[in-house]
């Protein structure tokens, strides 16, 4: 935490010199960033004659015909459903990250590359191909159905949105990590070793401590965007699952209530917004207790 | 200081034969040395030396290709680094960011799982031994180079090993703090009673602290030894050149305890030499005593006076560095008193001061043609079968010759009427031309060619007349300096005037005796500083080498054999050894 302030001051002190530089990066900020987020509190608040209003918040605990909680649930869905992706990602990733900033690996930065290629492609077209993957007649249930299995439905369960989100945000797990290790003082690896720590101890005490703050960026880069997201769930879901990401876009797209679709915006992001800081409190304090 | 903690015998490391390649890149070319208990050992040397891959192997970061490491008698090559019980202190201290002071030095016995109230007690030490007390709750960031340098040694002493390795642990300190971790360093290792093994590129930080000092380079021992033998007797001149500051120069032995560098023949306490070999002669800058242009020597037949002009003289708050130019030469001297520059003064050296050893650039011999040849009749020579027509004044018919001819004077062609034929034995570029050796007439023959030629292929060669030189035979009397001198004492003998010592005693005092000297006895010594002084009067080359006449007045003319070309009128004082003295 220590840390964090100091770089602040750093910053601070470069903006006093180079002021008049800073000044096209706040315009932008003010235009793209403050305006939509005013614009999003304020429709919120107000119903469609721009009157104030608290009416959006409590439809937002309006509760269906079986008597839940209809929009609460799918909040909690979304945020499950992103924190699943996210653990899975942090356990599939760290490994891989830990494998390539080892010194072993030669060419770790064609592997990285190579990581990082699908993300260059088109976002949907990614998604879609899991469509055709894992949909009816597609490829896996072809397969299945060769050794006598199936036709097993993948599209529309929890786990084929799981699925498209750990396959596309992944490489956002890997990358923070693998560049917070690779950065690493391999001396301190050494030094470790040197009084008496064996591998398995040298990753303990020294490789995963030093890695925390890689994994708390990750964990943020794929949390956020897996809790919001709208097209893995409208593609892998099949409309059938529905998620937070898909409520808002229905709001503003298919019911054009622009003020309830800023509600549960503003609600999304005060859980995304809690829920960080919890991890990155649980980060914080791990490191100082290595 | 605490009490002088007394060396034994004992081995505690030991390496043998250790060799390590990256690549193609060879750093460690047999190493092989042993480390005793309680001792301070140093490896000192430039970087890439070397250094610093031994004390990665001693500590198990690195794998030798070959050879083995032994503590206390027992190979440890397979044993992890992990588990063995030595500890190190990085150059860049390597502490741990995430930990603090107390928790960094605590790393190790946390590891070996020691009880709390041990691991508080030890640490708490640790900070005191190391002059931080106190400091346990800081952060890393928050100390400053040096005291960060003294947690990385308290957190590998606090696990009590039997071996200390430092690599390079003060190089990122300033100069005033370097020294006084010097000795504190010095003074925990005394306390201690634990091995220390230091590496550093500071040959004075090495003089400072080590018991022992071992010198490398390019991934080889160089020297091992005492501080004060490092220092005093340099084993080679790249030694002598990194520890302390030093005159090296070039210098011929023409018998034993006598040497010749900077025109002027020196007594010394070095034997073992050849007879004129080259070497290599250090003066430390401090071992020069000045004295005034026109001292006289104490050196049997030459003198041991350097004479130059002080060029520059810089007061370096102790000392003064000052430089005298004599001849071809530069000298650094440090001294108490100052000298003006401008300056005219007299340098020597003590017996004891001056060290030789061996050359490190072999002279490469001269590359040429020695022939055997025969005076066929007045103004022709025979040589290889062939006859020549060249000057034969002073050699009778019949009589052999040595005769030089140089490669570069013999023309290559395929042409088959030439003078001599042959077949090519080899054919190897020098980066310039093809060095050709030709078999021909029994002999090989040495000749250069621009173009490439196969081997075992014809080849034929023509040589001109006035390109041969003929010289007397080895071991004829035309070659040798035949001088008469009169008896004058059991072990001196007078030469027109001039006295000189001889070897062999004498009892007949006030005869008259013809005595001989090879030319190739003769030492050019500057003016003043020989038993003859002359000017050079002939110049002859004889492919080889020179033969200069020197006349040294009173119808003395003598022979010398030298390698570089003298200009006639040259002034040059001669050197000649009692022992080359012969008495016909």
């Amino acid at each position: 935490m220590k840390k964090k302030a100091k770089n602040i001051g750093v910053r601070a002190d470069v903006n006093n010199r180079n002021k008049w530089c800073a000044v096209p990066y706040y315009v932008w900020m003010i235009i793209f960033i403050v305006v939509p987020l005013v614009m999003v509190v304020f429709f919120s608040f107000t119903d469609s004659d721009y009157h104030f209003t608290t009416a959006n918040y409590e439809k937002f605990l309006t509760r269906g015909a079986n008597g839940e909680l209809i929009y609460v649930t799918t909040l909690l869905r979304s945020l499950g459903l992103a924190l699943i992706a996210t653990l899975i990602c942090l356990i599939v990733g760290y490994p891989v990250a830990l494998i390539l900033s080892s010194k072993r690996i030669k060419r770790s930065d064609l592997l990285i590359t190579a990581i990082m290629l699908p993300t260059w492609m088109n976002f949907l077209l990614r998604t879609y191909a899991w469509m055709t993957i894992i949909g009816r007649n597609g490829l896996l249930d072809t397969l299945l159905a060769l050794i006598g299995l199936g036709p097993v439905e993948m599209i529309g369960t929890n786990g084929a949105i799981i699925l498209g989100m750990v396959y596309n945000f992944l490489p956002f797990m890997i990358l923070p990590i693998y560049s917070v290790m690779a950065k690493m003082d391999h001396s301190l690896v050494e030094a470790a070793t040197d009084l008496g720590a064996n591998p398995l101890q040298v990753f303990l005490r020294v490789k995963l401590p030093l890695s925390m703050s890689g994994i708390a960026t990750g964990i943020t880069m794929v949390f956020m965007p897996a809790a919001s997201s709208f097209v893995i769930p409208n593609l892998l879901g099949g409309n059938k699952v529905s998620m937070i990401g898909n409520t808002i876009e229905d709001q503003f797209k298919s019911a054009g209530n622009y003020n309830f679709g800023s509600t549960i915006a503003m609600i999304l992001m005060v859980c995304i917004l809690l829920s960080m800081l919890i991890f990155n409190g649980k980060g914080d304090k791990e490191e100082m207790i290595m | 200081m605490a009490e002088k903690v007394h060396l034994t015998n004992e081995k505690i490391i030991e390496l043998k034969g250790i060799n390590k390649s990256y690549g193609s890149n060879k750093v460690l070319d047999d190493i092989n040395l042993y480390i005793r208990k309680n001792e301070f050992i140093t490896f000192l040397g430039p970087s890439g030396c070397g250094k610093t891959t031994t004390l990665r192997i001693i500590a198990g970061f690195e794998q030798a290709d070959s050879g083995e490491v032994l503590f206390k008698g027992k190979p440890i090559n397979d044993i992890p680094p992990y588990n063995r019980s030595v500890n190190t202190v990085f150059q860049k201290y390597a502490l741990f960011p995430h930990l603090n002071v107390a928790e960094n030095i605590a790393f190790g016995l946390r590891i070996k799982k020691k009880s709390k109230k041990e691991i508080a007690e030890k640490v708490e030490k640790m900070l005191e031994l190391v002059g931080l007390a106190g400091y346990g709750k800081r952060s890393i960031d928050s100390l400053s180079g040096g005291q960060q340098q003294r947690i990385a040694i308290a957190r590998a002493l606090v696990n009590e090993p039997e071996i200390l390795l430092l690599d390079e642990p003060l190089a990122a300190l300033d100069l005033k703090l370097r020294k006084d971790m010097q000795l504190e360093l010095k003074k925990m290792q005394q306390q201690l009673g634990i091995t220390f093994l230091y590496v550093t590129h500071d040959q004075e930080e090495a003089l400072t602290m080590s018991d022992t000092i071992v010198v490398m380079k390019n991934g080889v021992i160089q020297q091992i030894g005492k501080p004060t033998d490092i220092y005093n007797e340099p084993k080679n001149a790249f030694v002598a050149d990194f520890i302390g500051e030093s005159n090296i120069v070039h210098g011929i032995t023409p018998h034993d305890n006598v040497v010749i560098f900077g025109g002027a023949v020196f007594n010394c306490v070095d034997k073992g030499f050849a007879q004129g070999e080259n070497v290599d002669v250090v003066i430390r800058p401090e071992d020069f005593i000045v004295t005034d242009e026109a001292a006289k020597s104490s050196v049997v037949n030459g003198s041991d006076i350097l004479r130059g002009e002080v060029t520059s003289n810089i007061f370096k708050g102790v000392h003064y560095e000052t430089v005298v130019k004599c001849g071809w030469y530069e000298w650094v001297l440090q001294n108490t008193i100052s000298h003006e520059k401008g300056d005219r003064i007299g340098l020597r050296v003590g017996p004891n001061d001056i060290h030789i050893m061996e050359s490190e650039i072999t002279p490469t011999p001269t590359r040429t043609n020695l022939l055997v040849g025969k005076v066929y009749e007045e103004g022709v020579v025979e040589v290889a079968g062939h006859r020549f027509s060249c000057p034969t004044t002073g050699y009778g018919e019949d009589e052999d010759v040595d005769v030089v001819i140089r490669p570069e004077d013999i023309v290559v062609s395929d042409n088959e009427d030439d003078m001599f034929t042959g077949t090519v034995e080899s054919c190897i570029f020098n980066g310039e031309q093809y060095e050709l050796v030709i078999k021909a007439n029994d002999c090989e023959w040495l000749a250069y060619s621009d173009v490439v030629r196969d081997e075992q292929t014809f080849v034929s060669m023509s040589i001109a007349d006035d390109v041969l030189f003929v010289m007397p035979k080895e071991t004829s009397h035309g070659a040798v300096n035949h001088f008469t001198a009169t008896v004058t004492a059991a072990d001196t003998i007078e030469i027109c005037g001039r006295k000189l010592k001889v070897a062999a005693p004498r009892d007949d005092i006030g005869a008259v005796v013809s005595v001989s000297v090879r030319p190739q006895d003769v030492y050019v010594v500057d003016p003043g500083n020989g038993v003859f002084e002359g000017t050079v009067a002939d110049v002859e080359y004889k492919g080889i080498y020179y033969n200069v006449y020197v006349d040294c007045g009173d119808g003395l003319i003598c022979k010398v054999r030298a390698n570089e070309e003298w200009d006639r009128s040259e002034k040059m004082g001669l050197y000649i050894h009692p022992l080359d003295i012969k008495f016909d």
